[in-house]
């Protein structure tokens, strides 16, 4: 298989045909689809929302080329295409794979059609422009997680800002757009900064190229190491909702359509700190005030997450919750900067999509069958919805890291490789594992268990075929990859090596490591 | 200076206004018919303004033979010939051509202009383009009336408009006593330097680093005379009225037109006469520059009517544009060259929809009429946010509205010293602009269309100025190389020859700024 891509050079032209086949699929969804709801004739093929699954499945393919092309022996870009752009200023379409970003580039290209298709009747109005919409944001995604280039990256990055507006502000609940507005907002002021410093780090570069290898070897004194540093990481931050800058996300999850929401929790933000900010500005990413201060956010965000989703009595806030407590673990690896460490917090990306998509998946079937997903209202799904009840237990139990599980690997991996960098917070963020049994089966014994309420008893349909297709196919992958994560992380070492060696002795780095000091 | 010398440097702008008189003449030659509710004469409008797009494209024609021949500027240094000029004459007369476009489809509504209007309009074109070719200060003032006073006649065309009246009077009163401050300024500068070209002030700066009493002062006027006229605060107060009580086409060109003709001369005089006055204008426009970003933004955020926020937003423009100026480099000069062709082609772009989707009364047009206006009406909705994100400077699907900002962004921390708080400032200032830009993209697409709401026809022509302006802003944002080799070349080419690129260095500023600065 491998043998017959490389002869076919596929790698010369998969990774820009990953991120243009997407906008020229908009287009073509745009122009042709029909939108089955307001026409008296049936779509047929034409249904916009099959057109944009197809569009996606094309995307699934290139996808698994890619993960088949990699070699896992090699270190280093691949499948690297660099096309010139604009030559004036130095920028170029540079697109390239490590073990960093591969799994992320699978997973979310692999996760967005499953969770359309297992949403079907989610989203009936104006679907030609939703699925052209999202379509263009896939696109953004694929190129944030591939560029090499940091115009490009940034190009990418504001393009998932744009269909995600619309996305979440046109097909949000009734009464709830104004959630998009808040997001780009949000979202808006730390990628603004960020451009000035791309820009200025572009400068200090000799303003001839973009290219991150240019970069990296680009000397930067501390101090301004620290202030580029500071602007990279509030964009990241509040992309990926840390504590504090977390406050646009669980209405922003709660209210977009399915899909909309599962994207939005993709771990754009952490992955890009991993493969930007760290690697560019290691004085400033491991000086050790700035180091403490982040660990000990995303300690606070691992319990603060685990704490409010604790008390929510709504399911998609329960999930949008646990998902800013796993981006609290994600930020512990990241910055204990160990091998291991930067491993769990890539599984962990990897596992919050596939985890959230399963939970949204079932609480917009809840949503759709009975018209809220409010847990009060529930009881005794179980023998009502055996099915449901079951992708709900099993998506629940590897969010709360559940031996055997995706959730496991990586936060086992996190605390694990974290411990020895700094033991009082990481045996802290532990306490997070106790707290997530807590919010992750409270609501699993209010929904399942327990007397059948009033809206229960009326009857609630099971999974219909198609969205127990989706649901078995993502909750296979979380429990194959709990039980064999190899395959994962053996793509991932040569990456999370050069990551983590090249922030500390790159030639940017501090002249020694101190260890975060351990009096609390 | 040689007659024929005048002939060949001036001959876009000579023909021009030979063009502009035969329209004038043209306009009066038939009998007045008198069309009821209608300006006399107003069925001759649209004949008119496509006779004077024609001429704007012959022009066009004429400055791109001329920039390819080389042509020289005039022998005794009061007229350029380089890119700078050349550049600037095109977005002119881009703008104008546009302008002209939307006259004539607001007129195909509203029967409101008589035609004189597209003589008028490119009479003050061939203002703009003296000023963008003027190295001589007495060139400059005669370029600033030219365009005054015919753009002072286009606010109040409509002369059945209460709104209109009062908003040539307000802009004609103001631009009166901004024209007097320039003229002053331009006399102690005489009088201070013993000449008005800015080459030979050039020279006395370079002898004279102390400057005296006579000097400052000059500049100070004549800063003030062209900060009126670009809309800086805290000389932008007749903006709103002015822009929101003309008609929306001469909006629209006075914007873009008036604009990039105003930043053209600043940018040349300042880079060209007075480089070596840097420490004395420096602070001075650093905080014209942030005061008028800051200002923009923030009075932006509180309209509610579309063209009077639009007016704030230009301001705000102005503010970003101020930080290329700033600058103080060849690449400065490029930015504003760039800058100016991408929101020439939103502001256009922008009315065009507004010149369409405005009530057929006279009420202003408010942000709530637009509301919904994605589902009935989803290519021009989707154009409307084009534009605005190109304003706001957002890649990829605002166009080159983003390497607009990036080059000004360049120009301004790859200065001698680099503007560090000058970047931060515009960064959070266009943050801010998102939330009034935001408004009106999320009233389009995130409002239901009120029923009563008017329906909306988009003629040919207004969907083609729409069109042209939405593909060019995308393509340029996708492929900006040719315009930033464009803009590149747009360099003020001063006297000596030598480019502006050696301008001396800015002094460290002094005071707590420069702390911040480091």
């Amino acid at each position: 298989m491998r043998e017959t891509l490389l002869a076919l050079q596929v790698g010369a032209w998969l990774l820009p045909a990953m991120v243009l086949w997407p906008v020229v699929a908009a287009a073509l969804v745009r122009a042709v689809g029909r939108d089955p709801g307001t026409e008296e004739v049936p779509a047929g093929w034409r249904d916009a929302r099959a057109l944009t699954v197809g569009a996606l499945a094309v995307e699934v393919l290139l996808g698994a080329a890619l993960w088949i092309l990699f070699d896992p022996a090699q270190s280093g870009w691949q499948a690297r295409v660099d096309l010139p752009w604009i030559p004036e200023l130095g920028a170029a379409l540079s697109l390239g794979v490590d073990g960093l970003s591969l799994p992320l580039v699978v997973m979310a290209v692999t996760v967005v059609p499953l969770v359309l298709l297992g949403a079907w009747n989610n989203v009936r109005t104006r679907t030609p422009a939703f699925g052209a919409l999202l379509l263009l944001l896939t696109s953004g995604v694929v190129g944030a997680l591939v560029a090499l280039d940091l115009l490009a990256f940034y190009v990418a990055w504001e393009l998932i800002l744009v269909p995600m507006y619309f996305l979440v502000g046109v097909w949000a609940l009734a009464g709830e757009s104004r959630v998009a507005l808040r997001y780009v907002l949000f979202t808006l002021i730390g990628s603004l900064l960020m451009l000035v410093a791309i820009l200025a780090l572009w400068s200090a570069g000799g303003g001839t190229s973009f290219h991150l290898d240019h970069l990296l070897a680009v000397p930067l004194p501390p101090r301004t190491q620290l202030w580029l540093f500071g602007a990279f990481f509030a964009a990241f931050a509040v992309k990926s909702a840390l504590v504090p800058f977390h406050s646009w996300f669980p209405p922003a999850q709660a209210a977009a359509p399915t899909v909309v929401g599962v994207v939005l929790g993709f771990k754009v933000g952490g992955y890009a700190l991993l493969r930007f900010a760290i690697p560019l500005f290691p004085a400033a990413a491991l000086q050790p005030t700035v180091r403490v201060a982040i660990l000990g956010l995303a300690v606070v965000t691992v319990l603060y997450g685990a704490l409010l989703a604790m008390a929510q009595g709504e399911l998609r806030r329960v999930v949008a919750y646990s998902s800013i407590s796993h981006l609290g673990f994600i930020m512990l690896g990241g910055f204990a900067l160990t091998p291991e460490a930067v491993s769990g917090a890539v599984v962990a990306m990897v596992h919050s999509g596939l985890a959230s998509a399963v939970l949204l998946l079932v609480a917009g079937v809840l949503e759709d069958r009975t018209g809220t997903t409010e847990l009060g209202a529930f009881g005794g799904l179980a023998s009502a919805a055996p099915l449901l009840s079951m992708a709900l237990v099993l998506g629940m139990l590897s969010t709360v890291a559940l031996p055997g599980t995706l959730g496991f690997v990586g936060e086992f991996l996190v605390l694990m490789g974290s411990y020895a960098q700094a033991p009082a917070l990481t045996l802290t963020a532990t306490v997070g594992v106790v707290l997530a049994a807590v919010y992750g089966l409270r609501p699993l014994q209010q929904l399942l268990f327990g007397t059948r309420s009033p809206l229960v008893a009326h009857g609630v349909p099971d999974l219909t075929r198609r969205e127990a297709g989706v649901l078995t196919a993502l909750v296979v992958a979380l429990l194959w990859l709990g039980v064999a994560p190899a395959p994962v992380l053996d793509r991932m070492q040569g990456a999370v090596r050069q990551v983590v060696e090249g922030a500390r002795f790159g030639p940017n780095a501090l002249p020694a490591i101190p260890t975060v000091s351990e009096t609390p | 200076m040689m007659a024929s010398d005048l002939l060949r440097v001036l001959a876009p702008e000579l023909l021009l206004v030979a063009g502009a008189m035969v329209l004038l003449l043209a306009s009066v030659w038939h009998p007045q018919g008198q069309a009821p509710e209608g300006a006399e004469g107003a069925e001759r409008t649209a004949a008119m303004a496509r006779g004077g797009m024609v001429l704007c494209a012959l022009v066009g024609l004429v400055v791109t033979i001329a920039w390819g021949d080389g042509v020289g500027g005039s022998a005794d240094g009061r007229l350029a010939a380089d890119g700078f000029r050349f550049t600037l004459d095109l977005v002119l007369l881009g703008a104008a051509a546009l302008g002209l476009a939307l006259v004539e489809v607001d007129h195909g509504r509203f029967r409101g202009y008589g035609p004189e209007v597209p003589a008028l309009m490119l009479l003050a074109l061939s203002g703009m383009m003296v000023l963008a070719a003027a190295r001589d200060l007495l060139f400059v003032f005669l370029g600033i009336e030219l365009m005054s006073l015919a753009v002072y006649v286009l606010a109040g065309v409509q002369r059945r408009s209460a709104r209109g009246t009062e908003a040539a009077i307000k802009y004609f009163l103001l631009g009166s006593i901004a024209s007097a401050f320039l003229l002053y300024g331009i006399a102690l500068l005489y009088g201070a330097t013993g000449s008005t070209r800015l080459g030979d002030i050039a020279r006395w700066v370079a002898e004279h680093p102390a400057g005296g009493g006579l000097f400052p002062a000059g500049l100070g006027l004549l800063l003030v005379g062209l900060a009126f006229k670009v809309a800086a605060a805290p000389f932008h107060v007749w903006t709103p009225d002015v822009y929101e009580g003309a008609p929306p086409p001469v909006t629209a060109f006075m914007a873009t037109g008036v604009k990039a003709a105003a930043f053209a001369t600043l940018a040349r005089t300042l880079l060209e006469a007075f480089p070596g006055a840097v420490p004395l204008w420096h602070p001075a426009l650093w905080w014209l520059a942030v005061l008028t970003m800051v200002t923009g933004n923030v009075l932006a955020l509180a309209q509610r009517r579309v063209v009077r926020m639009l007016a704030y937003s230009s301001i705000a423009h102005a503010g970003y544009l101020l930080v290329a100026v700033v600058s103080a480099s060849s690449a400065g000069a490029a930015a504003v060259a760039f800058y100016l062709v991408a929101y020439t082609l939103a502001t256009m772009g922008t009315f065009a929809v507004l010149v369409v989707a405005r009530p057929s009364d006279d009420r202003p047009i408010e942000i709530a009429d637009l509301a919904g206006l994605w589902l009935v009406r989803p290519g021009l909705a989707s154009a409307l946010a084009v534009f605005l994100l190109a304003f706001m400077g957002m890649p990829l699907v605002g166009g080159a509205g983003f390497f607009a900002k990036w080059l000004v962004l360049e120009a301004a921390l790859q200065a001698s010293s680099p503007q560090r708080v000058l970047a931060v400032i515009l960064a959070l200032t266009s943050f801010v602009s998102a939330g009034y830009y935001l408004a009106v993209i999320g009233t389009m697409f995130l409002r239901p269309r009120p029923d009563q709401a008017p329906v909306v026809r988009v003629p040919a022509l207004a969907g083609g100025v729409v069109l042209t302006c939405a593909v060019m802003l995308l393509a340029l944002g996708l492929y900006p190389s040719p315009l930033i080799t464009l803009a590149r070349r747009a360099t003020v080419v001063t006297e000596q020859g030598a480019s502006a690129r050696s301008a001396p260095t800015i002094p460290p500023a002094a005071g707590w700024r420069a702390a911040v600065a480091r």
